[in-house]
């Protein structure tokens, strides 16, 4: 299944989102998940399944003023 | 005791250094460190890789830490990123920062107002960055503003108080706390902006592009609370004409001149 993370296409083998979060390194403590423009609240990232094209950013603080 | 509240928070460093163009995160806990900072701000940007050490890491706890808006073109896209903050760090603390200029990163007063509307609902204490201007920022605070925070000079310029008179206009007329943020170059502007008796100054720029960011830092830190004691200790009135230092008496006026 295709999907884009971050801007970029990934092709991944499951639907949870959690765990392609996980596959792609990330863990859900320190990183925010917004799929197709809505936010999922940390508590539901497991519960969350992923279709075909897909937007997932995933974002986190980084410096800034 | 000397003590800084904004909304909820009680800050007893006047310092809020921000967190942005650091050649290396490792900076951050020594200067904190040092400085006694209570304060940071960061932005919300894309996940680089999964391997880097996040910045939170670098961030001693305790520290309290303000998301800003960076980026946002208007008030809906500030929102959506405060949203994404309040998620990352559970506080209601945001930052607006709603700048459509890309050469002078001028900030759009008017969508900052629409900005503290929107935010205040959605249960945020809005920070908004702003152009000083006051009748704007009386706006802002009735729009739900918990302190302004108005531009010395553009953002990364380093040229100091260059909006001085607009901000002590702010000092003299709104109740909540001003936060002077972009634009302080060195410690002497922070100094200046202190003895004016504004709450507090938010460094980035000067410090993170220092050769010597620690040192740096410490100046800083020095700058503000030698400026916030000035303040408190009352700053004599300037003068047209000169008044002496040593006063005359009846020898010099009279006996050394016989």
């Amino acid at each position: 299944m295709k999907i884009t993370v971050n801007g970029q296409t990934k092709e991944v083998t499951t639907k949870n989102l959690k765990q392609i979060v996980e596959l792609l390194g990330f863990d859900t403590t320190n990183y925010v998940i917004v799929l197709n423009d809505e936010i999922i609240p940390k508590s539901k990232v497991n519960e969350v399944e992923v279709k075909e094209n897909d937007e997932i950013e995933i974002l986190t603080i980084m410096g800034g003023g | 005791m000397d003590e800084l509240k904004i909304a909820d928070i009680t800050l007893k460093n006047r310092l809020i250094i921000g967190t942005g163009k650091f050649s290396s995160y490792e900076y951050i806990p020594e200067i904190i460190e040092k400085t006694g900072c209570e304060m940071v701000t960061v932005a919300v940007r894309r996940a680089k890789d999964g391997i880097q050490k996040p910045l939170k890491d670098y961030i001693p706890q305790g520290t309290k830490i303000l998301v800003n808006t960076s980026g946002a073109r208007n008030a809906e896209e500030a929102l959506k990123i405060a949203k994404i903050g309040r998620e990352l760090l559970g506080s209601n603390l945001i930052k607006i920062e709603i700048i459509p200029d890309t050469k002078y990163l001028m900030p759009d007063n008017m969508e900052v107002i629409r900005a503290c509307e929107l935010l205040s609902k959605e249960g945020f204490k809005p920070f908004p960055y702003i152009m000083p201007d006051l009748v704007l920022a009386k706006r802002m605070v009735e729009a739900g503003a918990v302190c302004i925070m108005p531009l010395g000079s553009p953002i990364g310029t380093n040229k100091g108080l260059l909006t001085k008179y607009f901000i002590e206009m702010l000092k003299n007329e709104i109740k909540v706390p001003i936060i002077v943020d972009a634009g302080i170059g060195k410690p002497s502007h922070a100094a200046e902006a202190m003895e004016i008796g504004v709450d507090a100054v938010l460094i980035n720029t000067a410090i993170a592009t220092s050769k010597n960011p620690v040192k740096m830092a410490i100046a800083f830190s020095k700058a503000v609370e030698a400026g916030r004691i000035a303040f408190l200790a009352g700053i004599p009135a300037e003068k047209i004409t000169a008044d002496p230092s040593s006063p005359l008496d009846e020898y010099l006026t009279g006996f050394l001149r016989k």
